[in-house]
């Protein structure tokens, strides 16, 4: 069974990120957002971070809202338990396609997916599973003993969502 | 194949040079913000390490001074009333130092992704009362007045992170009255529309430039800086605040106060334990990825 109501379960918010020796079940909703699961394939555990944005431009914190410090936190975190980085696997979901955007160009959702494959391939992590893009949001549960995650895609607009 | 003829091919020659001419332009825009963004982090790397240096005076200036404080009770050198005048000064110095190492603390866990809600809830009049009540002598140093304002009376509860709300509440209030003018008045209004809880914490100070009011959310930033700095602090405060509104499914905003001053207004809506959207599954499209197999 992938999921058991009385196990640890944590709800991870957009803009932080989760890492636990223990199996946990790790709920989050993407709209334009992107989550990446990384899964320590020799001790069995992994985390997942949560990011809104691609990059940190100096304003506010900088928090794991933006990807390029999400995913360096996520992996040093998962390092700092003891996990080798040869032996992290990756998935990558979200990145759906905001409607009514000015710039096709800038696309957030495409940006956040693209940020995710330039980093997890420049850290030689291989993403062995993705679901992203489209036109809806998606919410996933992430085992972070076996790395499996449960997705489901909403039917609500990502407009709607604001993740 | 179709034949072209030159009209044709002048026509595809101009259409070809006007895209081209945009792709320039936008990769000139994009240069530009780039520049713009790195000159952004050199500033925040180089706020960071003022931050470090200053972080020694701003904690060993209080803590000295409560060290010399108690030295002098221990030491058996103050009667009974001076020894309550020092109690009160330490409390005030510790109260300082406390509130100080709390948004270290904050900032550094925002930063980490570490925190986490625990979603209750919240008697809000009690908590800003909480936090008046908590900040009345810093508020009575520069005899400001702290004025709560509630049009819907004193039951107003929200479903939100007690701990993260009462932050953001301090960190306002604290700014509020360290800028305001002396002898003046710093209001908190309260009201609930649409579902949403909003406050404003308004003072009577110089005010923020409009060029300047992004700003300020920014880590490490205080508008007065270097020798002129009057303000204690670390420029945290703020950043912690914006951040925090935001996990809380909020917005902040900044506003010039009529006449003189500032308004920061926050606005948050109802927070989830569980589950924040409707998650209603789009034509059964459920995935399992890896399950039971290894990854």
């Amino acid at each position: 069974m992938l999921y058991h109501p009385d196990e640890n379960s944590h709800y991870l918010l957009a803009g932080s990120l989760f890492v636990h020796e223990e199996r946990h079940f790790v709920t989050t909703v993407l709209g334009s957002c992107v989550s990446v699961c990384l899964w320590d394939c020799v001790r069995s555990r992994g985390g997942i971070n949560h990011y809104m944005l691609p990059f940190w431009n100096g304003e506010g914190l900088a928090s794991p809202k933006y990807g390029n410090i999400a995913i360096t936190k996520l992996i040093e975190k998962l390092q700092q338990l003891g996990s080798e980085k040869r032996n992290l696997r990756a998935k990558v979901f979200g990145g759906g396609i905001v409607l009514n955007v000015t710039n096709p160009f800038m696309n957030i959702g495409e940006r956040n997916i693209q940020l995710a494959e330039d980093m997890l391939h420049s850290e030689n992590i291989p993403i062995i599973g993705a679901d992203t893009g489209g036109k809806f949001g998606r919410k996933l549960i992430f085992n972070t003993e076996s790395g499996s995650v449960f997705l489901k895609k909403l039917t609500k607009q990502i407009d709607d969502i604001r993740l | 194949m179709e034949k072209i003829d030159d009209e044709m091919l002048l026509e595809e020659l101009k259409k070809r040079l006007e895209e081209n001419r945009i792709a320039v332009g936008n990769l000139r825009t994009m240069t530009q913000n780039l520049e713009a963004v790195n000159e952004k982090l050199r500033q925040s790397e180089s706020l960071k390490s003022d931050f470090l240096s200053n972080i020694r005076n701003e904690i060993n200036n209080p803590l000295a001074s409560i060290m010399g404080l108690t030295k002098q009770v221990v030491d058996k050198k103050a009667d009974a009333d001076r020894a309550r005048e020092i109690a009160g000064m330490v409390y005030h110095e510790a109260f300082d130092l406390d509130f100080q190492l709390r948004n270290i603390f904050a900032a550094a866990e925002l930063e980490a992704g570490e925190t986490t809600p625990s979603v209750a809830l919240v008697d809000v009049a009690a908590l800003v009362r909480n936090q008046i009540a908590a900040f009345g002598h810093k508020a009575s140093e520069k005899r400001v007045s702290l004025e709560y304002v509630c049009p819907d009376g004193d039951g107003i509860t929200f479903k939100t992170d007690p701990e993260w709300l009462q932050k953001v509440v301090a960190n306002l209030l604290a700014n509020a009255i360290e800028f305001c003018h002396e002898g003046r008045k710093v209001t908190l209004r309260v009201w609930q529309e649409k579902g949403r809880l909003n406050i404003a914490i308004a003072d009577e100070g110089p005010g923020i430039a409009e060029a300047d009011r992004k700003k300020v959310f920014d880590r490490f930033v205080q508008l007065d800086t270097g020798v002129r700095k009057r303000h204690k602090g670390h420029g945290l405060g703020l950043s912690i605040a914006k951040a925090l509104v935001e996990m809380m499914n909020g917005s902040i905003s900044l506003a010039g106060n009529e006449g003189n001053g500032c308004v920061f207004t926050m606005s948050l809506a109802e927070m989830e334990t569980g589950q924040p959207v409707d998650v209603t599954s789009g034509d059964g499209n459920e995935f399992i990825f890896g399950d039971g197999t290894k990854f």
